[in-house]
């Protein structure tokens, strides 16, 4: 049999039959190839092969783009999934120890594996199902099968199974133990048929061990004697040999150890995609050994022949390009129906929206999709259903049947909205609708969504993290051997930019460059980091998308569990619309979940009647909301509060819902960058008159004062110069997004406008303006999505600012920390309630404190709330835990501190931090402002806690049982004696221990609940400030244009948007108390303070004022200092020298300036957009250092003051 | 099997070693036995802070090993003869 497949197989491979190989890990096989599957394509097709198989582990992750990769460069995808396969013989299983270091776990067991290859569509489905099989089985994130599971899918003979030199056969043979290998194989042959095995070798040039030529001859020998088919492979896991060491890196990363000798010791770097050549020669040195006379042909061709019976059809065969709906039976009559019906409501007998309804059906009938809008309707019902929030996002809010299904809550022709942007005859992809929900409830929503669709038929949408620059540094720096506290500290100094420009960074970054990152101490380091670019290391849950999909869905895509238990499809969103599954994206909107806070705390303080109706705001015309949007006062707003908007807001002055519309579609990348801005707020202003840029387009551009600010003008204009539809006209704005479409469209754009009748020179400048703002406009369909929270967030902060507060407070939905917003709440004369034990919960809760505070009054657009107060949460408290709030609250009230420890079994850390923040005081009656002496204190408290804790420490070591024994809950409320007054606990007596100062309670509430809850913060540092002179942000107005001040601040936000001239410019925003005040720094002041604008977050900077408008203020920035730090020299310097040494130290610190870096930036690089437009890489990304909502907690780090209690 | 790993002058033919020099004696390659390569520790070969030539180093990344029988004169040797960057390494002598 051997000798006879030989020589069929002489003849069948010729010379120049190119080899295929069959066993492929991608960089799909996380954190175990080295290169994309797009790029192993490439190469193959580049040596001339005809087919290129992908089997990578554990997954199909990357199956369907690697078949797109293989459609396109015309080479057959061979697609298999390569698996563990535990327990097959004893002591082939897991043979290395855990290692303790690593917590017990040993992260990479080396199991033997199988290699499965489907054979054809059905071996495709087949293969999906033993995917989603093997990830059922293992403990999650560690799929295994057996031989019976892959024989259960096998059977069928649509698969066919690989075993290499990793299976358990391979292993047997190996170590000699052929008789252990007969075994193993009759395992197989019980499961699989016969002629669907097939051996598999590699000859790797090791030196020993699995992937020497000996084993590979022994494996060879072996197949022949049990008359097996048997293939050549070379494991690849690597395009080009220069990649071993990213391999290795890879390999330390997985099994989290450094790289060492050992750990490489197997490994020969010879697993790369080697030509036909060099594989002929490996299977001519392996039929040798092996004892066949054939010169490795017989291996070639058989290798050959199974890739050709393996060889797939990425359309036919995958499904490129299918679509599969949701079947919904008579889904066309039933739409019709719900959108007569919807039309009959909203709209009576008007006859534009039939005319419209008609159009809009006509084309979802032609493509087929009512089921598609049905299905999505179904879900949205379903959440409404439940009594929560729910509203389209994106251009599906341009569609009439949209609006009629109740999916989108604005109606599309008042405001000029196109379904032709979203949905249009002229594309059959699915067009995307998304729904946003309270984040709180996303979780829930997708439950209920899996129970009403079903576990088959439901699966959510994967997103495959893939390396970026800290990831990268720190995974090479730890295979390097890095101290933890090395890599820690050169991650954190990069900002999130990708991991191949990291070279760039240090040469452009100032920050970088002082910190001594450079290219001499790290080349090694920066070229891996470099080669990590862009690999995939980890799968996670989509942050929104869910599949619908009919009873075949888990015949098109393998699931996996997330991490949050849900089902999973292995496909990322470009994936699954590429085998077009409607994919439903539903977005978790912190604002709409404070929304939801906000309507509960009106219906708890004012009955459920009373709680408005915030989703029939409807034609959102009141004067109030304008007014509070005009004074800038959006502090909270959604889309509306950063401090960029709070200007554009201050200056635009919107008056209507379309205004909204239209600021939220200016305040973005596109528009800044290409001064759309300024003429637009000039014509508004009546400064200067509005320019057309035609007069038969007036109607098109009145709106935005003849600025082309949305899509949905941009397709008006084509089809108004071009006369075609607006279908057509989108599919030309959408050429316009790149060089070569505005090239190929701009004859016939010309052409067909002078057929309308417009002057050739007209038409010019038009295609002139239309190319040059194609790409920057905006989506008005999704700006108008996003005007509606942004209005009802308005709106409720002006009529119920206190419960909104609560809401915002409790869901964090903006950019500000929470400080911040606290201070928004004293603006608003809210009354702040700190931590009681007896009255918190897990969220912010508003009340009434004065009977009948009445409608807010509003002053400069700020509704003053007089009479409300906000209850902080117990979920701000540091360290506290879900558990122990809910026993918190549960256990409420408490009579004392040892009823509180008792009962609520909260850490000791916890109980002490509730203690310092004044969860006691109320029940202990201390007013620490009250300096009353022979009171009780906090400090009190804090010894009583000590005393229990050692006592319940006590009785543990006494094996008495604890929890509620007597021994130690020494509460009487009968009390009586001289230490506490009537009505308290006396369970602690005042020792006469002084209580906290007013700094100590301050610096306590930051370091616990990481605000400054009883003042500000920047308080404690007036003395120097004033002494310095510096203006408070409420006094800049006070000030000339161009005078030179100090400001000092928390810091709230930091920028770097992108700018026209391409440079980068760094944005610092800060608050001091009296308001926010904006600092700019431009290059030529970042490179000596950048670092300390990005690390510090208690700031002193020095700056130009320049006035931007009659409301507006911004400082040029010249220089940014600690100001914890400079206050602490001030302090030095201050006991030796006195004030006047003191304040002569700080104004020369001031005056110095750090020297420049030295290396200069040199060639710079610049992102070149379409349009010409040039920016900086390093805007709007997120920028170095911790995120901001690490940082309050910081902000005392290195203050004076006397030690804590 | 006597492990050495001392450098050693030595001539190759296409890469391949024909003859080197060991223990004072010309050695003559009569054949090769085996062949093969190992990954060198390549994140030591280049010392990190050890000046601009910090990188990856360039070029393989592995050495190629040879198991030889060799003679010199009346003496006949099995020996493992190593490559890497050009430079040749006796790994080890097997008696």
């Amino acid at each position: 049999m051997p000798g006879s497949r030989s020589a069929r197989g002489a003849g069948a491979q010729g010379e120049g039959t190119p080899f295929v190989h069959l066993r492929v890990a991608s960089a799909f096989s996380l954190q175990y190839g080295a290169s994309q599957p797009a790029e192993l394509v490439e190469a193959a097709a580049s040596m001339g092969m005809d087919a290129l198989g992908l089997t990578d582990r554990d997954g199909l992750y990357g199956a369907v783009g690697f078949a797109q990769a293989c459609r396109d460069a015309g080479i057959a995808p061979v697609i298999g999934v390569d698996l563990a396969v535990p327990g097959a013989e004893a002591g082939v299983a897991a043979s290395r120890r855990a290692n303790p270091a690593k917590g017990g776990r040993l992260r990479d067991e080396q199991l033997p594996r199988v290699v499965v290859l489907a054979r054809s569509r059905q071996g495709w489905a087949a293969l999906c199902r033993l995917v989603s099989a093997a990830h059922g089985a293992g403990e999650r994130g560690k799929p295994l099968v057996s031989a019976a599971v892959v024989g259960q899918w096998a059977a069928a003979g649509q698969l066919s199974v690989l075993l290499g030199p990793d299976s358990g056969i391979g292993r047997l043979l190996i170590r000699g133990d052929e008789a252990g290998a007969e075994r193993e194989l009759a395992r197989w042959r019980e499961a699989v048929p016969h002629e669907r095995i097939t051996i598999a070798v590699a000859d790797l040039l090791a030196g020993s061990g699995a992937y020497c030529e000996m084993a590979a001859a022994a494996m060879l020998r072996f197949a022949d004697a049990h008359h097996l088919g048997c293939v050549l492979t070379n494991h690849v896991r690597m395009t080009r040999p220069g990649q071993a060491p990213l391999c290795d890196v890879l390999d330390a990363a997985r099994r989290l150890t450094p790289l060492s000798v050992r750990s490489t010791a197997q490994r020969t770097g010879e697993d790369w995609l080697k030509d036909g050549a060099r594989m002929s020669g490996l299977a001519a040195r392996i039929s040798a050994l092996a004892g066949r006379d054939d010169a490795g042909q017989g291996l070639l061709a058989m290798t050959g022949a199974l890739a050709r019976e393996c060889m797939l059809d990425p359309v036919a065969d995958i499904g490129l390009g299918e679509i599969h709906l949701p079947p919904v039976p008579g889904a066309e009559a039933i739409l019709r129906e719900r959108c007569r019906v919807g039309l009959a409501q909203r709209y009576g007998a008007d006859p534009s929206a039939a005319d419209r309804l008609r159009s809009e059906l006509e084309v979802i009938e032609g493509l087929g999709f009512s089921s598609y809008f049905l299905t999505i309707a179904q879900v949205v019902d379903m959440v409404h259903g439940a009594g929560l929030r729910c509203t389209a996002r994106g251009s599906g809010v341009g569609s009439l049947v949209d609006y009629l299904l109740g999916i989108s809550g604005i109606e599309p022709m008042a405001y000029g909205l196109v379904m032709e942007r979203f949905l249009s005859p002229l594309r059959s992809a699915l067009p995307d609708i998304d729904l946003d929900v309270e984040s709180a409830r996303r979780t829930d929503i997708y439950r209920m969504v899996l129970e009403r669709f079903g576990h088959d038929r439901v699966a959510c949408v994967a997103m495959v993290e893939t390396y970026r620059v800290r990831h990268a540094l720190r995974d090479v720096a730890a295979a390097l051997s890095m101290s933890p506290g090395e890599i820690d500290a050169l991650a954190k100094a990069f900002p999130h930019i990708r991991a191949r420009d990291v070279r760039h960074a240090v040469r452009e970054l100032p920050e970088l460059r002082r910190s001594g990152l450079t290219e001499e101490r790290l080349g090694m380091v920066f070229d891996l980091v470099e080669g990590l670019d862009g690999l995939p290391r980890h799968l996670a849950l989509h942050p929104c998308g869910v599949i619908i999909s009919d009873q075949r869905l888990l015949d098109r895509t393998p699931v996996q569990t997330s991490a949050s238990g849900f089902p999973m499809s292995q496909f990322a969103k470009d994936e699954v619309e590429a085998i077009g599954l409607l994919k439903l994206d539903i977005l978790g909107v912190r604002m709409q979940s404070a929304m939801a806070h906000t309507l509960d705390e009106i219906g708890c303080i004012e009955g459920p009647e009373e709680v408005p109706r915030i989703d029939e705001l409807e034609p959102f015309d009141d004067p109030e909301v304008y007014e509070l949007i005009a004074h800038s006062q959006t502090l909270g707003c959604f889309q509306i509060e950063s401090p960029g908007q709070r200007e554009l807001v201050g200056k635009f002055g919107p008056s209507d819902f379309n205004d909204i519309i239209i600021d939220i579609s200016l305040f973005r990348p596109g528009p800044v960058k290409s001064d759309m801005v300024i003429p637009f707020l000039d014509a508004r202003a009546g400064w200067s008159p509005p320019r057309w840029l035609h007069e038969r387009l007036r109607p098109i551009l009145e709106e935005t004062y003849g600025v082309v600010v949305f899509h949905e003008q941009v397709i008006k204009i084509i089809a108004a110069l071009t006369g075609v539809t607006l279908a057509l006209a989108d599919e030309v704005r959408r050429a316009l997004g790149s060089p070569e479409g505005q090239q190929r469209t701009r004859d016939w754009f010309l052409s067909r406008a002078r057929v309308q009748g417009y002057e050739a020179r007209d038409a010019e400048r038009i295609w002139q303006v239309l190319a040059s703002f194609a790409s920057f406009g905006f989506c008005k369909a999704h700006a108008a999505a996003f005007a509606l929270p942004t209005y009802q967030s308005a709106w409720l902060k002006c009529h119920w600012p206190a419960p909104f507060l609560a809401g915002i407070l409790t869901h964090d939905p903006g950019m500000y920390p929470k400080r911040l917003l606290l201070e928004e709440a004293r603006r608003m004369n809210i009354e702040i309630l700190g931590i009681d034990v007896n009255a918190c919960d897990g969220v912010f809760h508003a009340l009434r404190v004065a009977p009948d505070p009445g409608a807010p009054a509003v002053a400069c657009g700020l509704p003053d709330a007089r009479g409300w107060a906000i209850r902080l949460a117990l979920a701000d408290v540091k360290d506290i835990s879900d558990e122990e709030i809910m026993r918190i609250v549960a256990g409420q009230p408490y009579t004392g501190l040892s009823d509180f420890v008792t009962r609520a079994a909260v850490s000791a850390p916890v109980t002490e931090n509730l203690i310092l923040v004044g969860g006691f005081d109320a029940l202990y009656g201390i007013d620490p402002d009250s300096q009353r002496w022979g009171g009780t204190t906090r400090r009190d408290l804090l010894l009583a806690l000590a005393e229990l804790n050692r006592e319940a420490r006590a009785s543990r070591r006494a094996h008495v049982p604890s929890a509620g024994q007597p021994s130690f809950d020494f509460t009487s409320r009968d009390g009586g004696t001289a230490g506490p007054r009537a009505g308290q606990p006396g369970d602690v007596v005042p020792s006469g221990l002084p209580e906290m100062s007013r700094a100590e309670r301050t610096r306590a509430e930051i370091a616990v609940l990481g605000m400054d809850v009883s003042r500000h913060i920047v308080e404690f540092y007036r003395e120097l400030l004033d002494a310095l002179g510096v203006v408070p942000a409420s006094r800049l107005f006070d000030r000339r244009n161009r005078d030179e001040v100090l400001v000092a601040g928390v810091k709230i936000a930091t920028q770097t948007p992108p700018v026209r001239s391409g440079r980068r410019v760094v944005f610092l925003s800060l608050d001091d108390g009296t308001g926010p005040c904006d600092v700019t720094f431009f290059e030529d002041a970042q490179d000596p303070y950048a670092g300390t604008v990005f690390s510090s977050w208690l700031l002193l900077a020095r700056g130009e004022i320049r006035r931007t408008g009659p409301r507006g203020i911004s400082l040029t920035g010249s220089g940014a200092w600690d100001l914890a730090e400079i206050y602490e020299g001030y302090c030095r310097v201050l006991a030796d020298r006195g004030r006047a040494g003191a304040m002569e130290a700080v104004r020369a610190r001031l005056a110095w300036t750090p020297g420049a870096s030295g290396q200069s930036a040199g060639a710079r690089r610049m992102l070149l957009h379409p349009s010409g437009f040039v920016q900086s890489p390093y805007a709007d990304i997120a920028v170095a250092g911790d995120s901001p909502a690490a940082a309050p907690r910081k902000l005392w780090h290195a203050s004076p003051g006397s030690s804590g209690p | 099997m006597r492990s050495y790993e001392q450098t050693i002058a030595c001539e190759p033919v296409d890469g391949c070693p024909t003859r080197f020099v060991w223990r004072s004696r010309i050695w003559r390659v009569e054949s090769v036995q085996r062949e093969w390569v190992e990954t060198m520790p390549w994140w030591l070969v280049a010392p990190r802070g050890d000046g601009p030539t910090d990188r990856i180093a360039t070029g393989p990344l592995q050495r190629r090993l040879w198991r030889v029988d060799a003679s010199s004169g009346p003496y006949h040797g099995v020996y493992e003869l190593a490559c890497w960057r050009d430079s040749w390494t006796l790994v080890a002598a097997v008696d």
